[in-house]
Protein backbone atom coordinates (compact mmCIF):
# COMPACT_ATOMS: atom_id res chain seq x y z
CA UNK A 1 0.00 0.00 0.00
CA UNK A 2 2.97 2.24 1.25
CA UNK A 3 5.41 3.21 -1.16
CA UNK A 4 3.02 3.01 -4.46
CA UNK A 5 0.03 5.30 -5.41
CA UNK A 6 -3.91 3.66 -4.11
CA UNK A 7 -6.39 4.34 -6.22
CA UNK A 8 -8.48 6.80 -4.25
CA UNK A 9 -5.09 8.81 -3.95
CA UNK A 10 -4.95 8.98 -7.46
CA UNK A 11 -8.47 9.95 -7.89
CA UNK A 12 -8.19 12.39 -5.78
CA UNK A 13 -4.69 13.43 -8.22
CA UNK A 14 -6.70 13.39 -10.90
CA UNK A 15 -9.58 15.86 -9.36
CA UNK A 16 -7.22 18.21 -8.01
CA UNK A 17 -4.36 19.16 -10.05
CA UNK A 18 -1.19 19.88 -7.99
CA UNK A 19 -0.49 22.86 -9.89
CA UNK A 20 -3.92 24.40 -8.16
CA UNK A 21 -3.93 26.13 -4.89
CA UNK A 22 -4.77 24.31 -2.24
CA UNK A 23 -8.55 23.64 -2.02
CA UNK A 24 -9.76 23.27 1.56
CA UNK A 25 -10.19 19.70 2.27
CA UNK A 26 -13.76 18.21 3.32
CA UNK A 27 -13.61 17.60 6.98
CA UNK A 28 -14.16 14.04 6.14
CA UNK A 29 -10.72 13.22 4.95
CA UNK A 30 -9.01 14.76 7.74
CA UNK A 31 -11.22 12.85 10.32
CA UNK A 32 -10.77 9.98 8.03
CA UNK A 33 -6.89 10.36 8.17
CA UNK A 34 -6.94 11.11 11.73
CA UNK A 35 -8.38 7.82 12.32
CA UNK A 36 -5.57 6.21 10.28
CA UNK A 37 -6.85 5.60 7.43
CA UNK A 38 -3.75 5.78 5.04
CA UNK A 39 -5.93 6.51 1.70
CA UNK A 40 -6.84 9.68 3.54
CA UNK A 41 -3.05 10.53 4.40
CA UNK A 42 -2.00 10.04 1.00
CA UNK A 43 -4.91 12.28 -0.32
CA UNK A 44 -3.22 15.44 2.18
CA UNK A 45 0.21 14.53 1.41
CA UNK A 46 -0.65 15.12 -2.47
CA UNK A 47 -2.98 18.14 -1.50
CA UNK A 48 -0.25 20.08 0.39
CA UNK A 49 3.07 18.35 -1.15
CA UNK A 50 3.92 21.70 -3.04
CA UNK A 51 2.93 23.97 -0.54
CA UNK A 52 5.29 22.27 1.89
CA UNK A 53 8.36 21.44 -0.41
CA UNK A 54 8.61 24.88 -2.32
CA UNK A 55 8.16 27.05 1.01
CA UNK A 56 10.84 24.59 3.21
CA UNK A 57 13.28 25.34 -0.14
CA UNK A 58 12.43 28.89 0.05
CA UNK A 59 12.78 29.19 3.60
CA UNK A 60 15.81 26.97 3.76
CA UNK A 61 17.00 28.22 0.39
CA UNK A 62 19.23 24.59 -0.62
CA UNK A 63 17.09 21.31 -1.70
CA UNK A 64 18.59 18.89 0.23
CA UNK A 65 17.39 20.71 3.60
CA UNK A 66 13.95 21.41 2.35
CA UNK A 67 13.64 17.78 1.23
CA UNK A 68 14.64 17.15 4.77
CA UNK A 69 12.51 19.23 5.72
CA UNK A 70 9.61 18.16 3.70
CA UNK A 71 9.84 14.43 4.87
CA UNK A 72 9.90 15.62 8.70
CA UNK A 73 6.85 17.66 8.27
CA UNK A 74 5.05 14.91 7.03
CA UNK A 75 5.83 12.58 9.09
CA UNK A 76 5.31 15.15 11.95
CA UNK A 77 1.94 15.67 10.03
CA UNK A 78 1.52 11.72 10.48
CA UNK A 79 2.14 11.23 14.02
CA UNK A 80 0.66 14.75 15.18
CA UNK A 81 -2.73 14.70 13.01
CA UNK A 82 -4.65 13.54 15.90
CA UNK A 83 -3.66 16.98 17.55
CA UNK A 84 -5.47 18.94 14.99
CA UNK A 85 -8.24 20.38 16.00
CA UNK A 86 -10.79 20.18 12.96
CA UNK A 87 -12.47 24.15 13.39
CA UNK A 88 -9.51 25.16 12.56
CA UNK A 89 -7.91 25.85 8.45
CA UNK A 90 -5.93 22.19 7.84
CA UNK A 91 -3.26 24.47 5.25
CA UNK A 92 -2.64 27.62 8.03
CA UNK A 93 -1.93 24.39 10.57
CA UNK A 94 0.56 22.78 8.36
CA UNK A 95 2.35 26.28 7.59
CA UNK A 96 3.08 26.72 10.83
CA UNK A 97 4.37 23.11 11.25
CA UNK A 98 6.63 24.24 8.07
CA UNK A 99 7.97 27.05 9.56
CA UNK A 100 8.88 25.17 13.20
CA UNK A 101 10.48 22.23 11.05
CA UNK A 102 12.67 25.07 8.80
CA UNK A 103 13.50 26.95 11.73
CA UNK A 104 14.94 23.78 13.63
CA UNK A 105 16.79 22.86 10.34
CA UNK A 106 17.85 26.27 10.35
CA UNK A 107 18.81 26.67 13.56
CA UNK A 108 20.97 23.29 13.39
CA UNK A 109 22.55 24.53 10.22
CA UNK A 110 23.74 28.20 11.82
CA UNK A 111 24.61 29.82 8.73
CA UNK A 112 21.84 30.03 5.97
CA UNK A 113 23.11 28.97 2.38
CA UNK A 114 22.36 31.88 -0.09
CA UNK A 115 22.14 29.20 -2.94
CA UNK A 116 18.68 29.17 -4.22
CA UNK A 117 17.03 27.02 -6.69
CA UNK A 118 19.82 27.52 -9.45
CA UNK A 119 21.50 24.00 -8.91
CA UNK A 120 18.14 22.53 -8.80
CA UNK A 121 17.35 23.85 -12.16
CA UNK A 122 20.63 22.74 -13.38
CA UNK A 123 19.88 19.31 -12.41
CA UNK A 124 16.48 19.22 -14.21
CA UNK A 125 15.09 19.23 -10.59
CA UNK A 126 13.43 22.31 -11.52
CA UNK A 127 10.54 22.61 -14.21
CA UNK A 128 11.18 25.49 -16.74
CA UNK A 129 9.03 28.23 -16.16
CA UNK A 130 7.10 29.56 -19.12
CA UNK A 131 8.86 32.03 -21.03
CA UNK A 132 9.49 33.75 -24.44
CA UNK A 133 11.47 32.46 -27.46
CA UNK A 134 13.41 35.41 -27.27
CA UNK A 135 16.80 34.08 -25.95
CA UNK A 136 18.32 37.76 -24.88
CA UNK A 137 14.83 38.20 -23.10
CA UNK A 138 14.84 34.78 -21.20
CA UNK A 139 18.45 35.33 -20.12
CA UNK A 140 17.53 38.93 -18.64
CA UNK A 141 14.24 37.26 -17.32
CA UNK A 142 16.33 34.34 -15.43
CA UNK A 143 19.16 36.59 -14.52
CA UNK A 144 16.48 38.97 -12.36
CA UNK A 145 15.19 36.01 -10.53
CA UNK A 146 18.33 34.59 -9.85
CA UNK A 147 18.68 38.02 -8.27
CA UNK A 148 15.36 38.25 -6.57
CA UNK A 149 16.17 34.52 -4.95
CA UNK A 150 19.91 35.52 -3.62
CA UNK A 151 18.12 38.64 -2.28
CA UNK A 152 15.04 36.37 -0.69
CA UNK A 153 18.10 34.11 0.32
CA UNK A 154 19.85 36.56 1.93
CA UNK A 155 17.03 37.58 4.34
CA UNK A 156 17.02 37.39 8.02
CA UNK A 157 15.20 34.16 8.54
CA UNK A 158 12.21 35.96 10.43
CA UNK A 159 11.76 38.55 7.72
CA UNK A 160 12.23 35.53 5.13
CA UNK A 161 9.69 33.41 6.48
CA UNK A 162 6.78 37.09 6.75
CA UNK A 163 7.89 37.35 3.21
CA UNK A 164 7.16 33.89 1.67
CA UNK A 165 4.41 33.50 3.39
CA UNK A 166 3.17 37.12 2.13
CA UNK A 167 4.41 37.30 -1.31
CA UNK A 168 5.26 33.96 -2.41
CA UNK A 169 2.19 31.87 -0.80
CA UNK A 170 -0.15 34.80 -1.20
CA UNK A 171 -1.78 34.25 2.85
CA UNK A 172 -2.93 37.55 4.25
CA UNK A 173 -0.71 39.22 7.33
CA UNK A 174 -3.46 38.46 10.13
CA UNK A 175 -2.82 34.43 8.76
CA UNK A 176 1.25 35.08 8.64
CA UNK A 177 0.93 36.49 11.85
CA UNK A 178 -0.68 33.80 13.50
CA UNK A 179 1.48 31.01 11.83
CA UNK A 180 4.79 32.79 12.91
CA UNK A 181 3.06 33.72 16.13
CA UNK A 182 3.82 36.96 15.88
CA UNK A 183 0.99 40.33 15.86
CA UNK A 184 -0.01 41.78 12.08
CA UNK A 185 2.18 44.76 13.30
CA UNK A 186 5.51 43.01 13.61
CA UNK A 187 4.83 41.21 10.59
CA UNK A 188 4.18 43.96 8.44
CA UNK A 189 7.05 45.58 9.81
CA UNK A 190 9.18 42.32 8.94
CA UNK A 191 7.39 42.48 5.54
CA UNK A 192 8.34 45.91 4.72
CA UNK A 193 11.85 45.48 5.74
CA UNK A 194 12.61 42.64 3.32
CA UNK A 195 10.82 43.99 0.45
CA UNK A 196 12.91 47.45 0.76
CA UNK A 197 16.00 45.19 1.44
CA UNK A 198 15.28 43.10 -1.60
CA UNK A 199 14.67 46.02 -3.36
CA UNK A 200 18.35 47.52 -2.46
CA UNK A 201 19.96 43.37 -3.21
CA UNK A 202 18.63 44.05 -5.99
CA UNK A 203 19.49 47.89 -7.05
CA UNK A 204 23.20 46.70 -6.32
CA UNK A 205 23.98 43.78 -8.13
CA UNK A 206 22.09 45.49 -11.58
CA UNK A 207 24.46 48.33 -11.37
CA UNK B 1 15.76 58.92 -2.49
CA UNK B 2 15.66 61.71 0.13
CA UNK B 3 12.41 60.64 2.10
CA UNK B 4 13.64 57.36 3.98
CA UNK B 5 10.75 57.97 6.63
CA UNK B 6 8.33 57.04 3.49
CA UNK B 7 10.50 53.55 2.63
CA UNK B 8 8.43 50.97 4.49
CA UNK B 9 5.41 52.42 3.92
CA UNK B 10 6.01 52.59 0.38
CA UNK B 11 7.12 48.90 0.67
CA UNK B 12 3.77 48.32 2.58
CA UNK B 13 1.69 50.40 -0.15
CA UNK B 14 2.81 48.63 -3.05
CA UNK B 15 2.09 45.07 -1.57
CA UNK B 16 -1.05 46.21 -0.33
CA UNK B 17 -0.17 45.45 3.16
CA UNK B 18 -0.67 49.67 4.45
CA UNK B 19 -3.51 50.58 6.70
CA UNK B 20 -5.98 52.28 5.46
CA UNK B 21 -5.48 55.30 8.08
CA UNK B 22 -2.38 55.71 6.63
CA UNK B 23 -2.96 55.66 3.00
CA UNK B 24 -4.20 58.84 2.17
CA UNK B 25 -0.93 60.57 3.74
CA UNK B 26 1.33 58.71 1.89
CA UNK B 27 -0.18 58.98 -1.43
CA UNK B 28 -0.69 62.69 -1.22
CA UNK B 29 2.91 62.63 -0.32
CA UNK B 30 3.75 60.55 -3.53
CA UNK B 31 1.82 63.10 -5.43
CA UNK B 32 4.41 65.92 -4.36
CA UNK B 33 7.79 63.72 -3.93
CA UNK B 34 8.98 62.61 -7.87
CA UNK B 35 11.70 60.83 -6.07
CA UNK B 36 9.24 58.47 -3.73
CA UNK B 37 7.30 58.17 -6.62
CA UNK B 38 10.03 56.60 -8.73
CA UNK B 39 10.94 54.52 -5.55
CA UNK B 40 7.43 52.97 -5.48
CA UNK B 41 7.64 52.16 -9.10
CA UNK B 42 10.79 50.42 -8.62
CA UNK B 43 9.41 48.79 -5.48
CA UNK B 44 6.34 47.32 -7.68
CA UNK B 45 8.82 46.02 -10.34
CA UNK B 46 10.79 44.32 -7.50
CA UNK B 47 7.19 43.16 -6.20
CA UNK B 48 6.31 41.57 -9.54
CA UNK B 49 9.92 39.34 -10.05
CA UNK B 50 9.27 38.52 -6.13
CA UNK B 51 5.94 36.80 -6.93
CA UNK B 52 7.08 35.82 -10.28
CA UNK B 53 9.42 33.05 -8.00
CA UNK B 54 5.59 31.42 -6.52
CA UNK B 55 5.46 30.29 -10.48
CA UNK B 56 8.60 27.92 -9.91
CA UNK B 57 7.72 24.36 -9.19
CA UNK B 58 9.55 20.97 -8.87
CA UNK B 59 9.67 18.57 -11.32
CA UNK B 60 6.55 15.67 -10.45
CA UNK B 61 9.52 12.98 -9.83
CA UNK B 62 10.71 15.17 -6.59
CA UNK B 63 7.59 15.13 -5.58
CA UNK B 64 7.14 11.36 -6.39
CA UNK B 65 10.27 10.76 -4.56
CA UNK B 66 9.94 12.49 -1.34
CA UNK B 67 6.38 10.69 -1.28
CA UNK B 68 7.54 7.49 -1.53
CA UNK B 69 10.08 8.11 1.10
CA UNK B 70 7.82 9.32 3.87
CA UNK B 71 5.31 6.41 3.22
CA UNK B 72 8.14 4.22 3.56
CA UNK B 73 8.94 5.52 6.80
CA UNK B 74 5.89 5.92 8.29
CA UNK B 75 5.29 2.12 7.29
CA UNK B 76 8.77 1.25 9.32
CA UNK B 77 7.42 3.24 11.88
CA UNK B 78 3.94 1.51 12.40
CA UNK B 79 3.62 -1.50 14.62
CA UNK B 80 3.43 -4.83 12.72
CA UNK B 81 0.29 -6.58 14.24
CA UNK B 82 0.33 -9.95 14.47
CA UNK B 83 -1.70 -12.92 12.58
CA UNK B 84 -4.58 -12.48 15.47
CA UNK B 85 -4.69 -9.03 15.22
CA UNK B 86 -4.80 -8.86 11.76
CA UNK B 87 -7.77 -11.58 11.88
CA UNK B 88 -9.36 -9.90 14.79
CA UNK B 89 -9.71 -6.60 12.40
CA UNK B 90 -12.11 -8.48 10.28
CA UNK B 91 -15.90 -7.34 11.74
CA UNK B 92 -17.40 -10.74 10.42
CA UNK B 93 -14.61 -12.87 12.48
CA UNK B 94 -14.74 -10.81 15.31
CA UNK B 95 -18.68 -11.14 15.26
CA UNK B 96 -17.74 -15.00 15.18
CA UNK B 97 -15.39 -15.48 17.74
CA UNK B 98 -17.83 -13.21 20.05
CA UNK B 99 -20.79 -15.57 19.18
CA UNK B 100 -18.44 -18.42 20.09
CA UNK B 101 -17.18 -17.17 23.32
CA UNK B 102 -21.05 -16.15 24.27
CA UNK B 103 -22.13 -20.22 23.52
CA UNK B 104 -18.81 -21.55 25.41
CA UNK B 105 -19.85 -19.10 28.51
CA UNK B 106 -23.58 -19.79 28.23
CA UNK B 107 -23.66 -23.33 27.82
CA UNK B 108 -22.77 -25.09 30.66
CA UNK B 109 -24.71 -22.67 32.92
CA UNK B 110 -28.03 -23.29 30.75
CA UNK B 111 -27.39 -27.00 31.17
CA UNK B 112 -26.84 -26.96 35.13
CA UNK B 113 -29.79 -25.02 35.09
CA UNK B 114 -31.91 -27.81 33.28
CA UNK B 115 -30.56 -30.68 35.17
CA UNK B 116 -31.66 -29.22 38.61
CA UNK B 117 -34.47 -31.32 40.23
CA UNK B 118 -37.52 -29.82 41.45
CA UNK B 119 -37.56 -29.43 44.90
CA UNK B 120 -40.32 -31.02 46.79
CA UNK B 121 -41.44 -29.40 49.81
CA UNK B 122 -39.44 -32.07 52.01
CA UNK B 123 -36.08 -31.18 50.04
CA UNK B 124 -37.82 -27.62 50.57
CA UNK B 125 -37.77 -27.81 54.30
CA UNK B 126 -34.35 -29.57 54.72
CA UNK B 127 -32.81 -26.87 52.70
CA UNK B 128 -34.30 -24.56 54.54
CA UNK B 129 -36.65 -23.09 51.98
CA UNK B 130 -40.14 -21.55 53.02
CA UNK B 131 -43.10 -23.54 51.97
CA UNK B 132 -45.73 -22.21 50.48
CA UNK B 133 -48.48 -24.30 50.42
CA UNK B 134 -51.84 -23.71 48.49
CA UNK B 135 -54.39 -22.66 50.57
CA UNK B 136 -57.74 -24.68 50.29
CA UNK B 137 -60.22 -21.88 48.61
CA UNK B 138 -63.37 -23.18 50.59
CA UNK B 139 -62.77 -25.03 53.33
CA UNK B 140 -65.57 -26.85 54.50
CA UNK B 141 -66.61 -28.89 57.17
CA UNK B 142 -67.01 -32.37 56.43
CA UNK B 143 -68.02 -35.09 58.82
CA UNK B 144 -67.90 -37.93 57.04
CA UNK B 145 -63.75 -37.04 55.97
CA UNK B 146 -61.70 -38.82 59.52
CA UNK B 147 -60.65 -36.94 61.66
CA UNK B 148 -57.11 -35.52 62.37
CA UNK B 149 -56.24 -37.60 65.35
CA UNK B 150 -57.42 -40.92 63.43
CA UNK B 151 -55.33 -40.24 60.86
CA UNK B 152 -52.35 -39.50 62.96
CA UNK B 153 -52.49 -42.84 64.51
CA UNK B 154 -53.25 -44.52 61.27
CA UNK B 155 -50.51 -46.59 60.25
CA UNK B 156 -49.32 -45.61 56.33
CA UNK B 157 -47.49 -48.41 54.17
CA UNK B 158 -44.83 -47.31 51.74
CA UNK B 159 -43.93 -49.44 49.19
CA UNK B 160 -40.48 -49.37 47.88
CA UNK B 161 -39.51 -46.95 45.31
CA UNK B 162 -39.80 -48.58 41.77
CA UNK B 163 -36.10 -47.69 40.81
CA UNK B 164 -34.95 -49.61 44.21
CA UNK B 165 -37.02 -52.64 43.18
CA UNK B 166 -35.10 -53.07 39.91
CA UNK B 167 -32.91 -55.59 40.17
CA UNK B 168 -29.24 -55.20 39.70
CA UNK B 169 -29.55 -51.58 41.52
CA UNK B 170 -26.68 -51.15 43.25
CA UNK B 171 -28.94 -50.05 46.68
CA UNK B 172 -30.22 -53.72 47.19
CA UNK B 173 -31.26 -52.97 50.23
CA UNK B 174 -33.93 -55.02 52.81
CA UNK B 175 -36.44 -52.44 52.48
CA UNK B 176 -38.27 -53.03 55.75
CA UNK B 177 -42.20 -51.70 55.51
CA UNK B 178 -42.67 -48.45 58.03
CA UNK B 179 -45.55 -48.47 60.05
CA UNK B 180 -44.98 -45.91 61.90
CA UNK B 181 -47.59 -43.21 62.81
CA UNK B 182 -47.08 -40.62 60.39
CA UNK B 183 -46.59 -36.89 61.54
CA UNK B 184 -49.02 -35.49 59.06
CA UNK B 185 -52.76 -36.55 58.77
CA UNK B 186 -53.54 -37.96 55.66
CA UNK B 187 -56.87 -36.18 55.04
CA UNK B 188 -57.21 -33.40 57.92
CA UNK B 189 -60.71 -32.45 58.64
CA UNK B 190 -61.43 -29.09 57.22
CA UNK B 191 -61.89 -26.75 58.75
CA UNK B 192 -60.46 -28.27 62.01
CA UNK B 193 -58.10 -26.49 64.55
CA UNK B 194 -55.23 -28.19 62.48
CA UNK B 195 -56.37 -27.68 59.34
CA UNK B 196 -56.44 -23.94 60.27
CA UNK B 197 -52.54 -23.68 61.77
CA UNK B 198 -51.36 -26.00 59.41
CA UNK B 199 -53.45 -26.92 56.23
CA UNK B 200 -50.60 -28.88 54.89
CA UNK B 201 -48.84 -31.01 57.09
CA UNK B 202 -44.90 -32.06 56.50
CA UNK B 203 -43.78 -34.34 54.56
CA UNK B 204 -43.96 -37.87 54.99
CA UNK B 205 -40.61 -39.57 55.99
CA UNK B 206 -39.72 -43.09 55.66
CA UNK B 207 -36.40 -44.72 56.43
CA UNK B 208 -34.92 -47.81 54.67
CA UNK B 209 -31.91 -49.41 55.73
CA UNK B 210 -29.30 -50.47 53.69
CA UNK B 211 -26.73 -53.61 54.06
CA UNK B 212 -24.71 -51.48 55.08
CA UNK B 213 -25.44 -50.68 58.43
CA UNK B 214 -24.27 -47.14 58.21
CA UNK B 215 -26.04 -46.33 55.47
CA UNK B 216 -29.76 -45.08 55.52
CA UNK B 217 -31.81 -43.92 53.15
CA UNK B 218 -34.39 -41.42 53.93
CA UNK B 219 -37.33 -40.66 52.02
CA UNK B 220 -39.44 -38.21 52.00
CA UNK B 221 -42.97 -37.64 50.27
CA UNK B 222 -44.83 -34.77 49.76
CA UNK B 223 -48.18 -33.99 51.43
CA UNK B 224 -51.08 -36.18 50.70
CA UNK B 225 -53.14 -35.16 47.27
CA UNK B 226 -56.58 -34.99 47.59
CA UNK B 227 -57.10 -38.47 47.05
CA UNK B 228 -55.37 -38.77 49.40
CA UNK B 229 -51.94 -40.55 48.15
CA UNK B 230 -48.75 -39.23 48.72
CA UNK B 231 -46.73 -38.47 45.87
CA UNK B 232 -42.70 -38.41 45.81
Amino acid sequence: MFGEFSFSAMMALLEAPESAPAQPLTATVIARAKAGDRDAFEQLFIRYQRQVLRTAARMLGNFADAQDAAQEVFLRLHKYLHRFQEEREFSPWLYQVTANVCHEIAAKRKTAQTVSFEQERETGRLENLPGGHDVEASYHAEQERKIIAEAIASLPEKERMALILRDLQGLETSEVARILGSSETTVRSQISMARVKIKRFRDRLKL
Amino acid sequence: MNCPNFENQIALYVGNDLPAGEIPALERHLSECEACRQFAAEMGECGQEVRMLAAEDFDDAVYALLRAQVLHQISLQEPKRSFWQRWLGFPVVRLAFASLLLAVLVWPVASLWRSQPQLGPGAQMLSGQKLNPPVPPDVKKNEAQPSIESAMSAPVTKKQPSHLRRSGTAISAKVKTITEPVETAMNPVPGSEAMKTTPVGPPIRMEIPTADPNIRIIWFANNPTESGNPTT
